[in-house]
Order: C-alpha cells, then sequence, then structure tokens
C-alpha cells in the first residue's frame, strides 16, 4: 500500500514536471513567434528602403548628369563658357597669367 | 519426443534463406547504399532555392556611381493556369507591347513556366498588375542601369539579360561583379509541401565587389562632348580621345565616337560597341617620329643640335622617301635635328632611323611596348602589328621611321609617349584603382607599376623639349595655351584599307598629342580624328578639339600655369 502511495506520488511528480516543461517550451515558443514576424516585417520594410534607395540615386543621378546641366546652362540659363581664365599670382610680386577658353 | 521431420527441416531451410536474403537485404540497403538514399530522401523533403546576389557597382573615381543595379519586375505566366489564352495574349499584348501571336504561342502549351516580358518599366508593371489576370505572376529581377547613358559606354560595356558581362569593365571583371550566389533549403514533406518549421539557410549569398575606375567624369564628359564636335565639324567617321596621367599611368577619360548607351546597347551597331581605344589599330603617322628620335638621342648617335643635310626625297631599296610639303625656292637642305621633328620631316626622319639601323630601331619600338599589350584592364586588346625585324624589306626601317608599315592602337601610343613625359620610365596604363569584394571586404587595389626605364631622363628631356618647340614654333602652335608650356606632335597618317593592304584613297587618321607641363607633365592627351574631310591634318582637325579639353582639363585640375604671358589681362 506504502509503495503503491509512493509509486502514485512519483508517477505524479514526473507528469507535472513533463506538462510544466511543455508549457514553458510553449510559452517560449509562442513568444518567438510575433518576434518572427516583427523580423519578417522589418526586413521587408529594409528590402523596400533599399529598393526605393536604390531608385532615389537613379534619380538623383539622372537628374545630375553633366550633359543635362550644360543643356541647361546654355539653352534655358542662356549662359556660356568663358571667353578666357584669368590667374593671379599671390606670392613675391603680383603677376596675371591668363589663357583662354574654349 | 519430438522429431523433426525431413519436411520441417526443409521449411526451416527454406525460412532461414529467405531471412537471410533479408538480412542481407538490409544490409546491403542501410550500410552499402546509405549515403544513396540518405540524399535521395533528403532530395525529397529539401527544395533547394538559388538566391541571386546584387552585382556590383562601378564608380568614377571621385565615387560616382557609374553603373548599379536597380529591382524590377518581370512578369511570367503559368500556361496551365491560363483560362482563355487568347484573351490573355491580347490583354498582355495590349500593355507590353509584344504581339498578341507571340504572346499566344507562348502560352499555349501545358508547360508550367513562361516567362512573358522581362525587366518591365514601372508603368508597365502597375499596368499588367491591374489586369489581374490568371497564370500572370511577377518576380522581381535586378536590372542594370547605367545613369550617365552614353557617358563611358565603350569602357564599362554591357550586360545580357541576366546581368552577364557582356563587354568593357562588365565583360572582364564579371567574376568580381557577380558575387556568390547563396542558397536556401527548405524542408517539406514527400508530397513537396513545405513545412512551417522546416527553413533552414545553408548558405548566404554574397554581392559582387565594387570597382573604382581611375576615370573623371568630368573629364570624360568634355572628351565625349568636344570629339562628337570636332567630328560633326570635320565631317569624320569617327575619333578616339585619351587623357592620362603619365606619372601614375591612370587613364582618366577615354572617348570613342560614335558612342552607344549602355542602357540600350541592343539599338546600336556591333562596330560602335567596341572600344577602338584598345581594339582597333592605326598607323601613328608622324607622331611615330618621336620613337625614332628617342632612338638616336639615347644611343648618342646625335644631339638635338647636330646638322644634317635633308634632302626633299630619298631613293632606298627602290621607293623614293618624299616630304609631305613642299619647300620653297632657296630654302637650304640643312637642318639640325630638333627641326627634322619640329617641321616634321620624312626624309629627315628616314635618315636619323638609318643612323640607328633596324635591329637597334625596332629594339626601341618593342621597349616602348609596340606589338605588345599594355595590360590595361579591358577586354580584346589588340597588340599591334609590327613585323619582326628579321622580315624587314630596305625600305621599311625608313617607312616606319615615320609611322607608315606599321600599326598602332591609341592606348600603346599615348603610353609610349607618357614614357618621354615621365623621364623615360614607362608606366603600365590603368583604368581600375581599386576592387572592393564584399565576399570577405578585402579591398584590392591596383598599384602604379613601373615597366622600367626605357630610355634615360636626360633623353626623355631632349625630346620633350624638341616638342615643346614643336608647339612653339613648327607644326603644332595651333596648340599653345597661354601662360602654360606645351609639348607635342602632330600625325597625318593614311588609313589602311580593311583587311590591311593598301590604302583608302583620300582617306586619313589625324592626330596630335601632347601633354604639360612640359617640365613635370602632369597629363597627357592624345586626339584621334578618323577620316576627316574637311582638312585632313593633324593641326587642323585634332589639335582645336586638343586644344579645348586642355584648358578645360587644366581648370577642372587647377594645374597652376608656368609661363608667364606678354599680354596681361586685368
Amino acid at each position: 500500500m506504502k509503495r503503491q502511495k509512493i509509486r502514485f506520488r512519483f508517477y505524479m511528480i514526473l507528469y507535472s514536471l513533463i506538462a510544466i516543461i511543455a508549457v514553458a517550451g510553449l510559452a517560449i515558443n509562442i513568444q518567438t513567434i510575433p518576434i518572427n514576424e516583427n523580423i519578417q516585417k522589418l526586413s521587408g520594410q529594409v528590402k523596400k528602403l533599399r529598393d526605393e534607395n536604390q531608385e532615389l540615386k537613379l534619380k538623383v543621378l539622372s537628374a545630375t548628369r553633366l550633359e543635362l546641366v550644360d543643356q541647361m546652362a546654355t539653352d534655358q540659363l542662356h549662359m556660356s563658357p568663358p571667353k578666357q581664365v584669368i590667374y593671379i599670382q599671390q606670392k613675391d610680386k603680383p603677376n596675371v597669367f591668363h589663357h583662354a577658353a574654349p | 519426443m519430438f522429431s523433426i521431420t525431413p519436411r520441417l527441416r526443409g521449411l526451416q531451410l527454406a525460412l532461414f534463406f529467405f531471412v537471410g536474403i533479408l538480412i542481407f537485404r538490409l544490409i546491403y540497403l542501410q550500410v552499402i547504399q546509405h549515403d544513396f538514399y540518405v540524399n535521395k530522401s533528403q532530395n525529397q523533403v529539401n527544395k533547394v532555392f538559388t538566391i541571386y546576389p546584387n552585382r556590383g557597382e562601378i564608380y568614377d573615381r571621385d565615387g560616382v556611381p557609374l553603373a548599379f543595379s536597380k529591382p524590377v519586375f518581370s512578369a511570367y505566366a503559368i500556361p496551365t493556369q491560363v483560362q482563355n489564352k487568347r484573351l490573355f495574349a491580347q490583354q498582355v499584348s495590349a500593355v507590353t507591347g509584344v504581339s498578341p501571336e507571340h504572346v499566344y504561342r507562348l502560352v499555349n502549351n501545358n508547360g508550367a513556366f513562361i516567362w512573358v516580358k522581362r525587366k518591365l518599366d514601372q508603368s508597365t508593371y502597375d499596368r499588367l498588375v491591374a489586369l489581374k489576370l490568371d497564370g500572370l505572376n511577377f518576380v522581381q529581377e535586378d536590372l542594370r542601369v547605367y545613369p550617365q547613358n552614353e557617358l563611358l559606354s565603350h569602357v564599362l560595356g554591357f550586360v545580357g539579360i541576366d546581368n552577364q558581362g557582356l563587354g568593357g569593365l562588365e565583360y572582364k571583371f564579371d567574376h568580381v561583379l557577380q558575387g556568390t550566389p547563396g542558397r536556401i533549403m527548405l524542408e517539406g514533406d514527400p508530397r513537396g509541401y513545405r513545412l512551417a518549421s522546416g527553413r533552414k539557410t545553408t548558405r548566404d549569398p554574397f554581392d559582387g565587389g565594387n570597382i573604382t575606375t581611375t576615370i573623371d567624369t568630368y573629364l570624360q564628359y568634355i572628351c565625349q562632348k568636344y570629339l562628337k564636335e570636332g567630328v560633326i565639324e570635320n565631317g569624320a567617321d569617327g575619333g578616339q580621345i585619351i587623357i592620362m596621367n603619365p606619372k601614375t599611368g591612370d587613364i582618366l577619360a577615354m572617348a570613342d565616337y560614335p558612342a552607344f548607351d549602355s542602357n540600350n546597347w541592343r539599338e546600336s551597331s556591333d562596330t560602335y560597341r567596341k572600344n577602338s581605344n584598345v581594339t582597333d589599330v592605326y598607323e601613328p603617322g608622324s607622331v611615330f617620329k618621336l620613337v625614332t628620335l628617342a632612338g638616336v638621342l639615347e644611343e648618342n648617335l646625335v644631339t638635338t643640335h647636330s646638322i644634317l643635310s635633308v634632302p626633299q626625297t630619298l631613293m632606298i631599296g627602290g621607293r623614293t622617301i618624299r616630304e609631305a610639303h613642299g619647300r620653297s625656292a632657296g630654302e637650304t637642305d640643312r637642318r639640325t635635328v630638333g627641326e627634322i621633328i619640329e617641321k616634321s620631316l620624312n626624309v629627315g626622319t628616314s635618315l636619323l632611323a638609318m643612323k640607328l639601323g633596324q635591329k637597334k630601331f625596332y629594339s626601341y619600338i618593342t621597349r616602348f611596348g609596340f606589338g605588345n599589350r599594355t595590360g590595361l584592364e579591358l577586354p580584346a586588346e589588340s597588340r599591334g602589328i609590327i613585323n619582326d625585324v628579321k622580315h624587314w624589306s630596305e625600305p621599311d626601317i625608313a617607312m616606319i621611321s615615320f609611322g607608315q608599315g606599321v600599326a598602332v592602337t591609341p592606348i600603346q601610343m599615348i603610353s609610349a609617349v607618357a614614357t618621354i613625359a615621365n623621364h623615360g620610365e614607362r608606366i603600365k596604363p590603368r583604368i581600375v584603382w581599386q576592387i572592393v569584394h564584399k565576399k570577405d571586404l578585402s579591398v584590392h587595389a591596383v598599384p602604379i607599376t613601373s615597366e622600367g626605364q626605357v630610355i634615360s631622363a636626360k633623353t626623355a628631356k631632349e625630346v620633350t623639349s624638341v616638342l615643346y618647340d614643336t608647339v612653339r614654333k613648327g607644326t603644332a602652335t595651333g596648340a599653345q595655351i597661354p601662360g602654360y608650356s606645351i609639348g607635342g606632335k602632330t600625325g597625318t597618317a593614311q588609313k589602311v584599307r580593311q583587311g590591311g593592304f593598301g590604302y583608302e584613297p583620300g582617306k586619313y587618321i589625324a592626330s596630335f598629342i601632347g601633354f604639360f607641363p612640359v617640365n613635370d607633365p602632369e597629363i597627357i592627351i592624345l586626339v584621334i580624328v578618323d577620316s576627316p574631310s574637311k582638312s585632313i591634318y593633324g593641326s587642323t582637325v585634332a589639335i582645336p578639339i586638343f586644344r579645348k579639353i586642355a584648358a578645360l582639363t587644366i581648370d577642372h585640375l587647377n594645374i597652376y600655369p608656368d609661363e608667364p604671358t606678354a599680354n596681361l589681362v586685368m
């Protein structure tokens, strides 16, 4: 009778432990699900932002193309290249150099 | 007492035999064929997907992106899911511009997957999505873009539909730019359904390395702009320009006209897509006289002040060598060696080469790098054409001395004259500055490589002085820029026929090569104009282009003047 009682207690403790471990494991697993989902969501956002960044980079580079800037300067702003460039020497004595620009 | 009858014994033996076969079979399957079946099982439950890496980017020397990738969508169809194939073809065709017959042919089968159109622009993609067609799906891919369009297209090259390099740096460094694909293994059940918990990555992808070139975008732009202008103004077929730093071998600009847009390379002809600066050869004409001059000065056979009697014609091996320009009445035959180059006299240069002799002259030609690739990091570089000295006929030495009967690439020519500008030391040209590998985050810098001292610094200085006089008072006076000492040489040569036999009547290659400041050159510029029709001379065709580019290069690089000017401008 006493042995049966001990055995019963042993199994009770064992089953309880298993149940506690199972519940704890389940709880941890449940906690990781939203974290994983969050990681997935953030990864998606990072990718989207990277893609957007590439698109914007392309727009900036296309808008600042030298050919386009040159065209705007001459056609829209009516600018013209300088006829000559003047260099002023600022050392011992003042001297001026110049060269013709194209 | 139980006794075994022969029948029972027979049954026992049969059972033993049967069990033995089973045991043997189990050992065979589980031990001998273990690996095979493990793999087979894994293949059934594991689905492997390749993750493609991002292709590396290409930059100019200041970090301005010249080539990079952007994500776009490609449309594909699963024919078995398409209900009304005719209607599908019509609707897709109306948006994509692909003919309805072609789309119908694609979807009219029971295949699992077909591409409808790859790398869609944003508006086409939006319109296709709005159609909400059954069986039409989209996948993201990378599109290679060149934001500067035609700028540097011959150097950058282009890529195919799967982003594989097909030309220029894209081809030469495809192994670097491509990167290493990664792999995701998804665990599923034997029926192919993915298990929710079964995802695992077995190998991360590594993006392609980034390449930084030695190119200066601004200089490249002005080269392409003024080359195009010059070619059109002179009614020429095309042209090339290279700007190089003679001290480092850095190629700052490399232009080839006609150009093409790397974004739409399929729309241009094959002949326009090659980089003539490295793939094509031309007869250099008088610019080659510098090699002859360097040789005779280095061998101490003459000085730049030595006087030679230079007749108007010279007979050699049954061939008559003539000057390009006639002489005025009473003009003397006596010329200094310096004057021979300044006035670009063919007969005088032939006499100098004959003093040097065939073998020594040939040795100088090869030491300056002709007949060998320069090793520039671009594909399909030509060696040029220079016959072995053993096969030279008697007049060859005279012809080659002024740049006929020899074919060189523009990169060889500029590299050779850069040797003179760099005090006789030949520096290997480079167009790639550094490569950043993303896999191990290592940086591979391309070093400045010396190819050795070709001529002494003293000889280089003497040749430079002759080139300075050529610009000051010789055939290249148009190249002068007040305030700056410039050395240079013009070249006008007949254009060799396709196939290399004879010359094209009335077709010439006009060129000019110049460097500055003369005492310590920082910049060397080569301008070549192919088949100009209004004028044919280097002095009238190539020099005006050189002058425009040189003036802007001086401003851009803040090169300080080294010569006083007579007229002060306030």
